[in-house]
């Protein structure tokens, strides 16, 4: 059976796209498929870091791409998890060292190889998002409650849907409290304005800064808000369509009533 | 033949055209191989004498004698049909200018406008669906968003003054009309029907509702 790539990409740079990446292909990866992540930063490589494999690369998507080496030799284990395999980007080329052509050979090869591949795409809709979305199957766009990323996130999938790809929306970083005090954009603004189909919704998390930075995944962590999250819509990714998605102003107003009732200032 | 009388079938009915005042005897003997000859035409029609001179009892004679020898329906003088007449080239000229008559360049479009995306049209654009932020929507008329417009709007490019915007959400970041160009703010932002029209070389919004732009014209008009 041929696997399936997964691009996941936003238009808007720092939105969050690597931590998905890394958080979706670990949270894919222990459910047991046989994952590949794709760094398609090229010259910009970072997914190698948040997944804490740096020191292990030899050959990168450039060589790959290129036959100088095969998607074994390319893709490098992770420590912990099975199944997870990472393909670095080259740092010392640019995004047109690539081409599309290069792309769909390359594509065609990991499908052989993994159930699923995670395409990380690098901020922009240059040559970088061309080659990273020409052999895609589905889409998962990553936007955060800001005005700015919502509005590349809609180039993105005007451009997606141009390509017949049908993507899917993660809303990324949402900071309940100030959603309730009407100072950031609630995720139903976004899905309002991007009409697509929402897959999950993920708080700002404090995990993920310490776990990217030590290179651990988030999603081993059962404490991290935003690793549980990426857990649910890597459920949700494989098909399993049951999980609802948990609205973050509940949980906060769940929080603040059972404070209040605690000490008195709401009766249960 | 001498054409002092003539009969002439006008419409639904028949006009009988006497040229010269003449004896009631010499009428009869000039208009009665007239009427022999289309008796059965004459039967049931309506007829309308257009006679010169003023002889008050001309017409009910003749009434008289054409209803007796050739049952025609009724005879009417000529005064009598004018009004009609004229009422029928009035309103000829209101479908010469009604909307039946006329084709309008309307693109009508649904979906939603994502930014990046533009849609243009020679004449007005009707828009079912929404226009994003960062989207534009261009015309050569009126713009009509039935949904939400939160992009750039252009109507009336480029030289008509009497465009207007008109959307259910009236959100833009930028408006032109005509010449004339706009940034905001718009309107109450209280997510109601509103539309943008130019006062004296100026953006004005407006209500769509309680005071629509059209709402006093007497009875629809074309849009051109």
């Amino acid at each position: 059976m041929e696997g399936k790539i997964i691009v996941i990409t936003s238009g808007k740079g720092g939105v969050g796209k690597t931590t998905a990446t890394a958080a979706l292909g670990a949270a894919i990866a222990l459910e047991g498929k046989r994952v590949a992540v794709v760094d398609m930063d090229i010259g910009l490589r970072n997914l190698d870091v948040v997944m804490g494999l740096e020191n292990r690369i030899v050959f990168n998507v450039v060589d790959l791409a290129k036959g100088r080496c095969k998607v074994r030799q390319a893709s490098i284990k992770d420590r912990r998890i099975e199944n997870l395999f990472l393909i670095p980007a080259s740092q010392s080329d640019n995004k047109t060292a690539l081409s599309t052509d290069d792309m769909v050979r390359l594509c065609k090869k990991l499908r052989q190889e993994f159930d699923v591949v995670l395409i990380d795409c690098p901020a922009g809709i240059e040559q970088g998002f061309e080659n990273s979305v020409i052999g895609a199957d589905e889409a998962v766009v990553v936007c955060t409650p800001e005005v700015s990323a919502v509005r590349d996130a809609d180039r993105i999938i005007g451009l997606l849907y141009a390509r017949s790809i049908t993507p899917k929306l993660i809303v990324n970083r949402i900071v309940p409290r100030l959603v309730a005090s009407g100072d950031m954009l609630s995720h139903k603004d976004v899905v309002d304005v991007l009409s697509i189909e929402l897959i999950g919704l993920v708080c700002m998390d404090d995990f993920v800064i310490t776990s990217t930075n030590t290179g651990t995944p988030i999603v081993l962590d059962r404490d991290s808000r935003a690793g549980q999250a990426f857990r649910r819509i890597a459920a949700r990714l494989l098909g399993n369509t049951e999980i609802p998605i948990v609205d973050p102003l509940e949980d906060l107003k769940g929080f603040w009533n059972r404070i209040s009732s605690k000490i008195g200032l709401r009766k249960t | 033949m001498d054409q002092t009388v003539s009969l002439k079938g006008v419409g639904d009915g028949l006009r009988l055209h006497i040229g010269v005042p003449m004896a009631r005897k010499e009428l009869l003997a000039e208009i009665s191989p007239l009427f022999d000859r289309i008796r059965q035409l004459a039967s049931g029609a309506r007829i309308t004498v257009d006679a010169s001179g003023e002889d008050p009892d001309l017409l009910p004679f003749l009434r008289d004698f054409l209803i007796r020898e050739y049952e025609v329906a009724e005879v009417i003088p000529m005064e009598a049909e004018q009004p009609r007449r004229q009422e029928v080239r009035k309103r000829q000229r209101d479908v010469d200018r009604s909307w039946e008559n006329r084709k309008s360049d309307v693109l009508m479009m649904c979906g939603r406008v994502r930014s990046g995306q533009k849609i243009q049209a020679k004449g007005h654009l009707v828009l079912m669906g929404d226009v994003n932020p960062g989207g534009e929507v261009i015309a050569g008329g009126d713009i009509i968003v039935l949904g939400s417009l939160c992009g750039m709007a252009m109507a009336g490019q480029t030289q008509k003054k009497d465009a207007i915007i008109m959307a259910l959400d009236f959100r833009p970041t930028l408006l032109h009309i005509g010449q004339q160009v706009s940034s905001g703010p718009f309107g109450a932002g209280n997510r109601s029907p509103e539309y943008a029209f130019l006062r004296e070389d100026r953006i004005e919004v407006a209500d769509y509702l309680g005071n629509p732009p059209f709402g006093r014209l007497p009875w629809p008009e074309f849009r051109p």
